[in-house]
C-alpha cells in the first residue's frame, strides 16, 4: 500500500485471560501482515497485559483496529519509542 | 435438573430459534438427546459442511441468526468452509460442535480435533465451553455477538461431559462481553460529508454487503433518492437499489458492467456504503475512483482506510447513519447532466442479451437467465454456485431486495447454491427459492437432494451444465494461453437420472426454442424440480478485468468503441 512504511511498533494490550485469547491475537499480527520481534506477558486478575515489539510494512493503525475488534481485547495502544517498562509493573 | 444439553436448547428457544441444521455423531449425542423434547425443528442434512450453508442460507434469506451443530473430529472440521463462507460474508451464525470430554482433550482422543485453534480465523468469536454453569451466560454472549454489530459466526465447543452435566449454578460470567454500541456519527464527522457532497459534481453511490446486513436498504434507497445519486453495487449489494431505477448501473468489478465501472472511473465523489473495498470490486485499487473524494459509511472502524485511503469515514449502524445523511442533505448541487451521462450508460453499457435468431440453436447461458428473470415470481429467492453462472446471474437477472439473491461473495464456497437454498426454502416456507448452479458446482453438495426430497421442500433447482470448469476454462483461455488444465467434465453424470434416484422430478432441455417451456414447467410443478439445462460449452463472461488488473482495463469482445475497454478477440465455439 502506498501508504505505508517499513518501521517497528511497540504495541500495549489489555486483553481477557480466555481460552485462546493470545493464540487469536498472535494471529492477527501475522494474517495482517506483521511480524512479532519480542514481547512480555503478564496476568493480572484475569488479565493479561502485553507489551509487544511488532515490524511490519502496513499500516499501523490498521492494525490496530483490527485487534481491537477482537472480542477480549479491552484495550490496545501504541508506546513511545522510550524505553521498554516491563508490562508487570504497567499492571501494578 | 437442567443439562448443559437441555440449556442450550433453551436458550435457543428463548431467542426464538425455530430452526437448526446438522448432522448427529458421538461427542454431540447428548444435545441430539434433548432435541428430542425441544421445540425446535432440526434438519438433517447429508453432509456437515452443508448443514452449516444451509444455515447459512437461512439467515441471509430471513435476517435472523442461523444455528449449525456437528459432532468432534470430522463433524466439526467438515464445518469449517461453511462457516468460512459466513465469515467472509458476515452472515450471522451460531456454531455448536461437540468436543471429546474434557478429561480427554489434549490426548489425541478418538475424534478430537482443536477446532477451537483451527478455526480462529473464521470466526466473530469462539468458545471452549468448560464449565457447564457458564453455559447459559456464554449462550446469551454468543448469540448477541454473532447478531449485532458486524454479524459473523461465533463458534461453541463443547465437551461431551459438559453437556451432560447437570447445571448446579448458573453463573453471569464476571467478563460477559459486550461490544460497544456504535456512537452515532459525531455532527463535525457529518458536516464533512455535507461539504463533500454538496461540493461534488458527479456523486456516486458504490454499496455492499454491509446494507442488508444492517438491513438498510430502504434507508439507502432514500438517501439516493434525496440526492438522485446514481448508484453501482457489489456482487453482494445486488438488489440494495430495488427493481426499476433509472439511475441504478449495476454490478461493479471484475465482471461488472462497463456502465458501472466506467461511472466509478468518472465520478468525482463515492460514497462506499457498507463495503469493503474487495479486489474482486475494486480492480487494481490504486487506480480506482481515481477522480473521486471517498465518503465511507460501515458499521467496522477495521474496515475505514484498510485498503484504500478515504476522505471521510461515517461509523456506525448503516441506517441510523444513512438517515442522518438523508435529512440532512440541504440542495445539492445541479447534478443533472451527470445524472443523463449515467443513463446513458445505463442504456448504452449494461446488460443485455442479443438473441440468436436460429430456434434450435444451442442455449446460450445468459439468455436463458434473463428469460428466467422475466419470468419468475417477483419475490422469488434465487440461490447461486460459483462461476459463470454465478455472474451470469448477477449481470442478467433483477433482484428487488439483496435478500432475493444469495450468493458466496467473500469466499466463493462451490457447493453453496443447493444447501442454502434449502436454509432460504425453510426461512421462507412460501416463497419460490431457485437454486441456479453450474455442473461443477453442483456435485459438491449434490446429496442434499436427500435433504429437498425427505423435508418435501419444493426448491426449483436449475443446471447450467456446460461440461466445463467454465470460469477456470475462461481464464485458462485468456490468461494461460488456452493451456487447458483439468476442466473437462464432459463424463458428468445423467443429471435427471441421478434426480430421478432421489426421487425428484427433472427435464432437460438443450434447444433455444425449449427455455420458455422449461421454465413454465419448473414453476408449474408442484414440489422440487430439477431442470438440466445442456448451454453453449465456451461462452465465456463478459466484461473481464485481468486479476490484478485496473477495471479501466476491462477485456469486452462486444464493446463497441469504447475508450475504456480493451478489445480482444471472442471466442467463438
Ligand atoms: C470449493 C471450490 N473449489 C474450487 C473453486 C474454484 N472455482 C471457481 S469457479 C470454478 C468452476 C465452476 O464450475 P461450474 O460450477 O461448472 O460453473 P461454470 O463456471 O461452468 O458456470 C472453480 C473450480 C471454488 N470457487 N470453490
Amino acid at each position: 500500500m502506498s501508504f505505508a512504511s517499513t518501521l517497528e511498533h511497540r504495541l500495549l494490550c489489555q486483553f481477557q485471560a480466555e481460552k485462546g485469547s493470545l493464540e487469536r491475537l498472535l494471529r492477527v499480527i501475522r494474517v495482517r501482515g506483521f511480524d512479532v520481534q519480542k514481547m512480555e506477558l503478564a496476568i493480572k486478575d484475569g488479565i493479561y497485559h502485553l507489551e509487544i515489539l511488532v515490524m511490519g510494512e502496513r499500516c499501523i493503525d490498521n492494525l490496530q483496529a483490527h485487534v481491537q475488534k477482537l472480542v477480549e481485547v479491552i484495550g490496545i495502544s501504541k508506546l513511545p519509542e522510550v524505553e521498554p517498562v516491563t508490562a508487570l509493573e504497567r499492571c501494578a | 435438573m437442567t443439562t448443559g444439553a437441555q440449556a442450550i436448547t433453551a436458550s435457543l428457544e428463548k431467542h426464538g430459534v425455530t430452526t437448526l441444521f446438522g448432522y448427529p455423531g458421538g461427542c454431540i449425542m447428548p444435545l441430539y438427546d434433548a432435541l428430542i423434547e425441544a421445540n425446535l425443528t432440526h434438519i438433517l442434512c447429508r453432509h456437515e459442511q452443508a448443514a452449516a450453508l444451509a444455515a447459512d442460507g437461512y439467515a441471509r434469506a430471513s435476517g435472523k441468526l442461523g444455528v449449525c451443530v456437528a459432532t468432534s473430529g470430522p463433524g466439526a472440521t467438515n464445518l469449517v468452509t461453511g462457516v468460512a463462507n459466513a465469515y467472509m460474508d458476515s452472515i450471522p451464525l451460531l456454531v455448536i460442535s461437540g468436543q471429546v470430554p474434557s478429561g480427554l482433550i489434549g490426548t489425541d482422543a478418538f475424534q478430537e480435533t482443536d477446532i477451537l485453534g483451527m478455526t480462529f480465523g473464521i470466526v466473530k468469536h469462539s468458545y471452549l465451553v468448560e464449565e457447564v454453569n457458564e453455559l447459559p451466560a456464554i449462550m446469551e454472549d454468543a448469540i448477541r455477538l454473532a447478531t449485532s454489530g458486524r454479524p459473523g459466526p461465533v463458534w461453541l465447543d463443547i465437551p461431551k461431559d459438559v453437556l451432560l452435566q447437570p447445571i448446579t449454578n448458573s453463573q453471569s460470567r464476571s467478563d460477559t462481553i459486550s461490544e460497544p454500541e456504535p456512537n452515532p456519527v459525531d455532527a463535525e464527522t457529518l458536516a464533512q460529508a455535507f461539504q463533500l457532497i454538496n461540493a461534488a459534481q458527479r456523486p456516486l453511490i458504490y454499496s455492499g454487503g454491509g446494507v442488508m446486513a444492517a438491513n438498510a436498504e430502504q434507508a439507502l434507497r432514500n438517501l439516493a433518492e434525496a440526492g438522485g445519486f446514481p448508484q453501482v453495487q457489489t456482487l453482494k449489494g445486488i438488489g440494495n437499489a430495488g427493481s426499476d431505477n433509472g439511475l441504478d448501473l449495476g454490478m461493479l468489478g471484475m465482471h461488472g458492467s462497463r456502465a458501472a465501472n466506467e461511472a466509478i472511473s468518472a465520478c468525482d465523489l463515492l460514497l462506499g456504503i457498507g463495503v469493503r473495498f474487495d479486489d474482486r470490486a475494486t480492480g487494481k485499487i490504486a487506480q480506482f475512483a481515481p477522480q473521486a473524494k471517498i465518503i465511507h459509511l460501515d458499521a467496522d472502524t477495521s474496515e475505514f482506510n484498510k485498503l484504500k485511503q478515504v476522505d471521510c469515514c461515517l461509523r456506525g449502524e448503516l441506517g441510523h447513519t444513512l438517515d442522518s445523511l438523508s435529512c440532512g442533505l440541504t440542495k445539492t448541487r445541479d447534478i443533472s447532466e451527470w445524472q443523463a451521462h449515467c443513463r446513458t450508460l445505463k442504456a448504452t453499457k449494461s446488460f443485455h442479451p442479443t438473441p440468436d435468431p436460429d430456434e434450435q440453436a444451442a442455449i446460450d447461458g445468459p439468455e436463458f437467465l434473463s428469460l428466467l428473470s422475466q419470468i419468475k415470481p417477483a419475490s422469488a429467492v434465487v440461490t447461486c454456485d460459483v462461476g459463470q453462472h454465478q455472474m451470469w446471474v448477477a449481470q442478467y437477472m433483477h433482484f428487488g431486495h439483496p435478500r432475493q439473491h444469495l450468493s458466496s461473495g467473500g469466499l466463493g464456497t462451490m457447493g453453496f447454491g443447493l444447501p442454502a437454498a434449502i436454509g432460504a426454502q425453510l426461512a421462507k416456507p412460501d416463497a419460490c427459492i431457485i437454486n441456479v448452479s453450474g455442473d461443477g458446482s453442483f456435485m459438491m453438495n449434490m446429496q442434499e437432494m436427500a435433504t429437498i426430497q425427505r423435508y418435501k421442500l419444493p426448491v426449483k433447482i436449475i443446471i447450467l451444465d456446460n461440461q466445463r470448469l467454465g470460469m477456470v476454462r475462461q481464464q485458462q483461455e485468456l490468461f494461460y494461453g488456452e493451456r487447458y488444465s483439468e476442466i473437462d467434465l464432459s463424463d458428468n453424470p445423467e443429471f435427471s437420472t441421478v434426480a430421478a434416484a432421489f426421487g425428484l422430478h427433472a427435464l432437460c432441455i438443450e434447444a433455444r426454442h425449449q427455455m420458455r417451456r422449461g421454465i413454465e414447467t419448473l414453476f408449474a410443478y408442484r414440489g422440487s424440480m430439477l431442470l438440466h439445462v445442456k448451454i453453449k460449452e465456451n461462452t465465456n463472461v463478459w466484461p473481464i478485468v485481468k486479476p490484478g488488473a485496473s477495471n479501466q482495463e476491462m477485456i469486452d469482445p462486444f464493446a463497441v468503441q469504447s475508450t475504456a475497454s480493451t478489445t480482444i478477440k471472442p471466442h467463438h465455439a
